[in-house]
């Protein structure tokens, strides 16, 4: 399965690159629930999200036709790397560094800004509370170890394309994520 | 809390997915934001048949100086490229196969070689020369192929295919020899020719004292009136003649008929160095022809300037 994924970023990826605009839907509507979670839990507010989302999208788009040397080996990690100095910029527009707060006014019971309608109440239920832990619990973490928890845990990423977002090595991922969850874990006890 | 609370948790938090509606919305504002793109990139860049230095250096185009990216079409390049790469392999070959032996692969290269330097050679004694040359690769095959025999054991069927060998090269440096030949007598009847035109156009000019000009067919005299007032031009003019007869092709000739001697009696390295004396003889023919040409003109240009001061 993992296999099969791999194949086909690359071929979306050569795709992409030779102008395939169809291709390039393609992979909006592979990789654009992940993005916008990512981008979601990093920045905390639905509309921004999807704002940073769509431009995400299209700045990939504009940077690959670009760009003949493309050091990312697939596209997920270009569309996350891009997603990140996105992000960072806007940080420096907003002026906040470090914490970031979800917002709570998006977070109702039926979580209907962002939970799935299709999704049944108790579910819905399940959801809101897990998100009322971590939405307090998740922004006192230090933001690499939101990142990584982010990206390894919700949005499954091995830790080889981790490395490759983040620019680290395996090693340093691994440890990385166990440090994370210890410190979430510490903060989830600290009720 | 333990890590499989703490997952759970976590892993609820997957289900967090954008408004499909905003998706769907937005995939179509996409979709129309890079075809747009696209048209205004259409009408940018040149033809669809373009070909760019991207496609083989890639990486390395940015490392690159701007003036180096020069656009040229396909076929251009494949043309241009496969002729490259014929002419290297060609000298390659043509290098690599000189010094090769019947037998060795890279024969066939030399033969081809030799056949193609004959044919873009025009001038007779540059062919002369080159007749000798391949008459001597062909002793030296022999030579070597005879060597080669004695020092190993021989089979019957090993013994058969030398000697089969040595036969169709003594055939081919008697081809070579007497093309030379034919080459030689025909550079013989171009000189005596000019001299015999020569002769003419001298005799027309002789009227008073024939007893001081004697005109053979071999020696031509400057017959007007300033050889009376200038002997000593006559005399120099004469001896350019008669060295030019002496050193006559007729003499590469029969050094030429030694060295099929002695390649018919096998005294192939002594047959080697008669082809090369037959060069050598050539050689010394053509400079002196020339050397002798420039005298002669320069004699003649004097004496008739003297005739004009008359």
């Amino acid at each position: 399965m993992k296999i099969g994924n791999s194949i086909k970023d690359r071929l979306l990826f050569l795709k992409i690159k030779n102008k395939d605009r169809l291709a390039f839907i393609k992979a909006y509507d592979l990789y654009v629930d992940q993005l916008y979670r990512f981008i979601y839990f990093k920045v905390g507010n639905s509309e921004e999200a999807e704002d940073l989302t769509s431009s995400v999208f299209l700045k990939t788009w504009t940077y690959l036709q670009e760009n003949s040397v493309i050091s990312e080996k697939t596209l997920k990690s270009l569309l996350y790397k891009i997603s990140r100095n996105l992000i960072i910029d806007h940080y420096r527009k907003i002026n906040r560094h470090g914490n970031v707060f979800l917002d709570s006014d998006n977070i109702d019971v039926a979580g209907r800004n962002f939970i799935d309608e299709k999704q049944n109440l108790i579910k819905q239920n399940e959801i809101a509370f897990d998100l009322t832990i971590i939405e307090t619990k998740l922004p006192e973490l230090k933001d690499e170890y939101r990142e990584i928890i982010i990206l390894r845990f919700i949005n499954e990423l091995s830790i080889k394309e981790i490395a490759e977002i983040l620019e680290k090595s395996k090693g340093n991922v691994r440890i990385l994520i166990y440090r994370a969850l210890k410190a979430l874990k510490n903060l989830m006890e600290q009720k | 809390m333990d890590n499989k609370q703490l997952f759970k948790n976590i892993n609820n938090l997957k289900n967090i997915t954008p408004d499909n509606k905003w998706k769907d919305g937005y995939r179509k504002i996409l979709f129309s934001q890079i075809s747009c793109g696209q048209v205004i990139e259409i009408n940018k860049t040149e033809k669809k048949n373009f070909f760019s230095l991207k496609i083989f250096f890639g990486d390395l185009l940015p490392l690159l100086p701007q003036l180096v990216k020069v656009k040229i079409t396909r076929s251009v390049w494949i043309g241009g490229l496969a002729i490259i790469m014929l002419l290297i392999g060609g000298l390659v070959s043509v290098y690599a196969s000189r010094n090769t032996k019947p037998g060795d692969s890279l024969y066939i290269a030399k033969i081809i070689n030799e056949k193609t330097q004959f044919a873009i050679t025009f001038n007779e004694e540059e062919k002369t020369k080159l007749n000798l040359e391949f008459a001597t690769n062909r002793a030296m095959e022999i030579n070597h192929l005879l060597k080669k025999t004695t020092a190993t054991e021989q089979t019957v069927t090993t013994e058969q295919n030398r000697n089969q060998k040595v036969q169709k090269l003594i055939f081919d440096f008697k081809r070579e020899v007497n093309q030379a030949k034919d080459r030689l007598n025909k550079i013989d009847k171009i000189v005596s020719n000019q001299t015999s035109e020569e002769d003419q156009f001298f005799s027309a000019n002789l009227n008073r004292d024939n007893q001081r000009m004697e005109i053979s067919k071999q020696i031509k005299t400057q017959v007007s009136t300033s050889e009376l007032i200038n002997p000593q031009s006559v005399k120099a003019t004469t001896t350019i003649i008669e060295n030019l007869i002496k050193d006559n092709p007729k003499v590469a000739s029969e050094i030429l008929e030694e060295a099929e001697k002695l390649f018919d009696d096998k005294e192939y390295n002594k047959s080697i160095d008669k082809l090369q004396e037959v060069n050598t003889a050539i050689e010394q023919t053509k400079n002196k022809e020339d050397q002798n040409n420039t005298l002669l003109m320069q004699n003649i240009n004097k004496s008739t300037t003297t005739v004009e001061s008359l």
